[in-house]
């Protein structure tokens, strides 16, 4: 994906009247025919950033460039920019085909061309026997899809989402997202999706910019945010992660030397985080494994000890809680290959472990 | 001991006690609507049912000149009210966060506390000291004021519930403020709108003592007319004229309940 820059947000800030500052000075680039998204928990910014590219706030400085042209003085209704809102906001007075049509009918065109238009639209979306009903007689995966139909039938230059999945159930969820990601593909709109749901945006995007407290934390692909979290925020938002309080000891090879808390010294793939002192070390449960300590296979390397605390069958996985010799506790999940109905634990409570932590999958990060 | 509206309702002579009160409340009524159908002139003793009062009542000129004036000043007040009232809720809700917003909903809202004799005393002695002297023209301003708040509540009520990302989504959908206001926030808060001025058309239709001190003698009302012949003794006719106003007022009032269960959906 290296598309041409379409939206350029640099260093916008905003604050609300007796609020913490809600954007301290976000800046990120969001590139033609992108699937990009803005992921953070509640109260993060990623709603407010949304509505100023929207123009539905005006950021106390910084600016926002669409195809290099500063838009923030522009209002909402001269930018060519569309919203998908958190709740639909569908026009409950209108019919669905009025709905779809609204856009088109104010940006010029005749009734009756923006009706046939919007009626085309409704039926590429498979909504057309919904077009003379009201908002308020559809389910909310129909509302979603009008929501959804309405806000491209304008043709925007950029479809902005401002978690448009949340109300829906998670089957519906699911089935939406694909459906999402079809309408992305096809259309070639740029989208900037909300979510504060990790799933959604590593299942979607191309790009994930993850926020925190009014700041962007990091901007990467999915694998990219996943599997060189840039800091421990970054590291404990998305997916699992185990964190291992560790001190730096020196460099070798590329690898710094890590001195877990519990004795052990492991190999930790240098990142462009910390080169010394104390730091923490971020291990996803999957990338792990366990030995028992008499299996001399296990890699000499990277291996810390432990006792399993607890077992958790998950169906797919079982997650196995090791506590460390410092207490510190490591998760390790293991993918449950065979099945016939005749599964055991590798391991029982209570027994001694041994955990080789490969040193391409340790991060090690400012505590 | 726990007492609450369920144990209340439990009570030896609830029914019994329930039945007087609505009696007290209603009985005066009902007797004055029946006996505004007796062919009698007596308001205690019935003989016949007839139309005769009513016959009457329509006939007379000056009672059809006084139920023109209510008619004129209701209308035009219940119109400027409630358009003042829509502008007034609009610019609480809807604009620009301003210095004194809450003191201005409190200012608009004070009427509703102060005793109306005060009010209409104030009215009298501010017309006749600035010198206007319109006649049904000064009725129609003291009622457009007295009605404000009334027409201003529902309003403002509707506004405040509704969800403004709608107004967002118009204007995110190419409408200009005027469009959005004409195409979205208006549609969706007539049924407010339609509450608010029923609500001051039936205040203003029967007001009656900021009404007897601004009323000069070629624009009086109904109530202030009903009243002056009260006091030249009772006559069946009053009761005829009462009961038309009773529906009128009825008529409103249920419309007024309707209109504003449509908002509340």
């Amino acid at each position: 994906m290296g598309g041409a820059a379409l939206i350029e947000i640099r260093g916008v800030r905003k604050s609300f009247a007796g609020q913490a500052r809600a954007l301290d000075g976000v800046s990120l680039t969001v590139r033609e025919n992108e699937f990009f998204t803005l992921l953070g928990p509640s109260g993060c910014g990623k709603t407010t950033l949304l509505r100023i590219v929207a123009g539905f706030e005006r950021p106390d400085s910084g600016e926002v460039l669409l195809a290099g042209k500063d838009i923030c003085p522009l209002p909402p209704n001269l930018r060519p920019v569309n919203t998908v809102f958190q709740n639909y906001a569908l026009f409950p007075h209108l019919t669905v085909l009025e709905n779809v049509a609204f856009g088109l009918e104010m940006r010029g065109a005749k009734r009756e061309d923006a009706k046939t238009q919007a009626r085309q639209m409704l039926e590429t979306t498979m909504l057309g026997e919904f077009g003379a009903r009201l908002p308020s007689q559809l389910s909310g995966g129909q509302q979603q899809r009008v929501a959804l139909a309405r806000a491209l039938a304008c043709k925007p230059r950029v479809l902005l989402l401002d978690e448009p999945l949340s109300a829906l159930d998670l089957k519906l969820r699911r089935t939406m997202r694909a459906e999402l990601k079809r309408v992305q593909r096809e259309t070639q709109i740029t989208f900037i999706f909300v979510t504060h749901d990790q799933e959604e945006a590593l299942a979607m995007s191309d790009r994930v910019a993850v926020m925190n407290e009014g700041r962007v934390r990091q901007i990467g692909e999915p694998a990219e945010i996943y599997d060189a979290p840039g800091d421990r925020f970054v590291a404990g938002f998305i997916g699992e992660t185990n964190f291992l309080p560790g001190e730096i000891t020196g460099c070798e090879n590329g690898f710094l030397r890590v001195l877990l808390g519990g004795g052990a010294t492991v190999a930790v793939a240098a990142g462009n985080g910390e080169k010394s002192g104390a730091v923490t070390v971020a291990i996803r449960p999957e990338r792990a494994a366990l030995h028992s300590p008499a299996d001399t296979a296990a890699n000499a390397e990277n291996i810390v000890t432990g006792e399993v605390r607890d077992i958790v069958y998950l169906g797919g996985t079982t997650r196995y809680d090791v506590v460390l010799p410092d207490g510190a506790a490591l998760s390790v999940s293991e993918s449950n290959e065979s099945g016939g109905g005749n599964y055991a634990a590798r391991f029982a409570r209570g027994e001694k472990v041994c955990a080789s932590l490969p040193r391409d999958s340790l991060r090690a990060l400012e505590r | 001991m726990v007492t609450g509206a369920g144990q209340a309702a439990k009570m030896p002579g609830f029914a019994a006690w329930t039945g007087v009160f609505y009696a007290f409340l209603y009985a005066p009524i009902v007797i004055l609507v029946v006996f505004s159908f007796n062919a009698g002139r007596s308001a205690t003793v019935w003989t016949e049912f007839s139309f005769a009062w009513y016959a009457r009542a329509f006939a007379n000129k000056s009672i059809q000149q006084a139920a023109a004036n209510s008619l004129i000043v209701a209308f035009s007040a219940t119109a400027a009210a409630t358009f003042l009232a829509l502008l007034a809720a609009l610019a609480l809700t809807r604009g620009r966060r301003f210095r004194g917003a809450g003191a201005c909903h409190l200012a608009i809202l004070a009427p509703l506390m102060i005793p109306e004799i005060v009010t209409a005393v104030a009215t009298l002695v501010f017309f006749s000291a600035i010198g206007l002297r319109l006649g049904l023209f000064n009725v129609f301003i003291a009622h457009t004021v007295f009605c404000i708040p009334f027409a201003f509540l529902p309003i403002w009520a509707r506004l405040q519930d509704m969800n403004e990302t709608l107004e967002c989504a118009a204007r995110d959908l190419y409408a200009d403020a005027w469009q959005t206001f004409r195409r979205v926030t208006l549609p969706l808060a007539a049924p407010g709108i339609a509450a608010g001025a029923m609500l001051a058309f039936i205040i203003s239709l029967d007001d009656f003592v900021i009404t007897l001190m601004v009323a000069d003698a070629g624009s009086t009302t109904l109530p202030v007319y009903i009243y002056g012949m009260v006091r030249m003794g009772t006559s069946p006719e009053i009761n005829a004229v009462s009961t038309v106003l009773l529906a009128a007022s009825a008529t409103v009032a249920v419309a007024s309940h309707f209109a504003a269960r449509r908002a509340r959906k």
